[in-house]
């Protein structure tokens, strides 16, 4: 076997997977929602059928509802950045106990959404929740978490609870891969530790900061589990995602759902390529 | 050591005679603010544990009861069979659906991560690039499509559709291809002059070296697998495939049926702790995993 050859060899897996499991259907999403494609068996087929899907998703008050609803969902993040950040500083100090700490931590990030979700709405419950509980103890008024105005809410709250833990991790690591010189270079040369925090610590974080912030935004504008599991089919909290597996999956319309798919694909897209260009601004390398 | 730079302020650091007080609160500090994320992290778990141990209406019961006055273990024995298909099923259907989906991914991806991180060739910077840009594709405009392709794979209903379509990750390459840049070359350039064949240094060698990033991202991949609801969801009707998301999805419709309540909670354990216990036993190699991450964001 020729060596020059080798590389090519070793990628033909992934290419042929690749091929078949993500670029064929990326292209014929486009494809299916330009068409009438409905799934109604015996028949299986779609009538092209132009731009009508696009026309009527811009008119959909459903639609746009829900879009509004992931864009809400997607602002527990920044709150889950920030107390990942906190909780990875004093982490990343001499402590005992680090690792149990860690992996404490770590738990929600590895449990299922669907146990959490089963969890969570007994801690939310009105009457027995222990939430409410703890809000009696402090003598303040019970809270109908889980009420059509405040559902949203509580949902994005046991997200951040669930995924803060994953921010602890990649902070801790970038923490611990800041080299000890830096450190040491800047008390030898005088600052104090607010100082070295803010000019030293900061700046090495930002880059992994924007990285969590970026793949945090795609994935929570496509949110799907949390919100089926927790409020199943309140409309108030109904998100993007939910609302195209409704139309393609409980009302077969393949056809409608894949053109409201395309929509979300080209506004993660464009969120994502603001954000990379702030990544590159703050410094990111790919290779 | 870089010890307490980070949860000190800017305000009261330069006085010395303060140093001790400095100490202690800023130890205060760190440890209240560790305490009451681990609380809040273990708080939920604590719930659902102490519910499966309770009588339904106890649970059901006006009064909040932060131990249950009968702790009453026969819920974990009686969640056998009650949920639906029975526990060892379910729990066999998630293990080897995601075991063999996470084993299939992390072959593929090493073997092409090896490839685009130790050989020089024509096309190899444009194939990075492809995986690099996919990264970023947000992964819900496949899903229709996908179901098209499982209809006429004639794969809906089986453990085909969990397993193959999701274990193209370029994710998974690009954070092995870091990882396995840093392997020095004179590494390969050795076995080679041993005889190694290509195939065999892949094997022998970058296998081995890369354990710490394979079992990090292995373990990740696993877990997500795992709890994965929409795919399993969309492709699988037959009660006897459910994984363990499904059943419990299953379960929920239940809630209302006030006898069963510390069954469902013992049920939700059964299905939660495969993970945890994995988690902790391989909790060493996690952060390792990460490190590697958190190079590729500088």
């Amino acid at each position: 076997m020729k060596r020059s050859r080798v590389p090519y060899i070793f990628l033909i897996p992934f290419f042929l997977s690749f091929a078949i499991f993500w670029a064929f259907p990326l292209g014929f999403a486009f494809y299916i929602s330009f068409t009438s494609w409905e799934f109604r068996p015996p028949l299986f087929g779609g009538k092209w059928v132009g731009l009508q899907n696009y026309v009527e998703a811009f008119g959909d008050r459903y639609w746009l509802e829900a879009l509004q609803h992931s864009f809400i969902y997607v602002l527990y993040e920044p709150i889950c950045i920030f107390i990942g950040l906190i909780l990875a500083l004093a982490l990343n100090t001499a402590i005992k106990g680090r690792s149990v700490f860690r992996t404490v931590y770590f738990l929600p990030v590895i449990t299922s959404t669907v146990a959490i979700a089963y969890v969570w709405g007994w801690l939310y419950d009105y009457w027995r929740g222990p939430f409410n509980a703890i809000l009696r103890l402090f003598g303040l008024p019970p809270v109908a978490w889980l009420s059509v105005w405040n559902a949203l809410y509580s949902v994005m709250i046991m997200s951040t609870w669930q995924w803060m833990g994953l921010n602890v991790i990649i902070f801790l690591a970038a923490l611990q891969s800041i080299p000890n010189e830096y450190h040491e270079a800047a008390r030898i040369s005088g600052a104090n530790a607010w100082n070295t925090f803010r000019h030293i610590t900061v700046p090495l974080l930002k880059p992994t900061i924007l990285f969590c912030a970026v793949t945090a935004t795609a994935g929570s504008l496509q949110v799907f589990t949390e919100v089926y599991t927790l409020t199943r089919e309140i409309p108030t909290t109904t998100v993007a995602v939910q609302y195209i597996y409704r139309q393609a999956f409980a009302y077969l319309k393949f056809g409608y759902g894949a053109a409201l798919a395309v929509i979300l694909f080209l506004i993660i897209l464009v969120i994502a390529m603001i954000e990379f260009r702030l990544l590159r601004r703050g410094g990111m390398v790919y290779y | 050591m870089n010890s307490d730079f980070c949860a000190e302020g800017g305000w009261f650091i330069t006085k010395d005679w303060l140093r001790p007080i400095r100490k202690i609160s800023v130890n205060t500090l760190k440890y209240s603010i560790l305490t009451i994320g681990a609380i809040s992290s273990i708080l939920p778990f604590y719930w659902l544990f102490i519910s499966s141990l309770k009588t339904p209406e106890e649970i059901m019961g006006v009064i909040t009861t932060w131990w249950p006055h009968n702790p009453n273990w026969m819920a974990f024995i009686r969640a056998w069979d009650f949920l639906r298909p029975p526990l060892p099923r379910v729990l066999m259907n998630s293990f080897l659906v995601s075991g063999s989906y996470t084993l299939l991914l992390l072959l593929g991806s090493s073997l092409t991560a090896y490839a685009l991180a130790k050989y020089k060739f024509r096309g190899g910077p444009l194939i990075f690039w492809i995986i690099i840009s996919t990264m970023m594709l947000p992964g819900i405009i496949t899903l229709i499509p996908s179901v098209m392709l499982m209809l006429w794979f004639g794969w809906l209903n089986t453990y085909w559709a969990l397993i193959i379509p999701g274990a193209v990750n370029a994710y998974t390459v690009f954070l092995l291809r870091q990882y396995m840049i840093t392997i020095p070359d004179e590494v390969f350039d050795a076995a080679r002059l041993y005889g190694c064949s290509e195939f065999g240094i892949y094997w022998r060698i970058v296998l081995p070296l890369c354990k710490p990033a394979l079992a990090a991202i292995g373990l990740i991949n696993f877990v997500w697998n795992w709890n994965d609801l929409l795919w399993p969801l969309v492709v699988i009707k037959d009660a006897n495939l459910y994984t363990t998301q499904l059943a419990l999805m299953g379960l929920w419709d239940f809630r209302g049926s006030l006898p069963h309540l510390n069954l469902v909670a013992a049920c939700t354990v059964y299905v939660t702790l495969p993970l945890i216990i994995f988690s902790i036993i391989t909790s060493k190699h996690l952060i390792k995993g990460f490190t590697g991450l958190s190079y590729t964001a500088r």
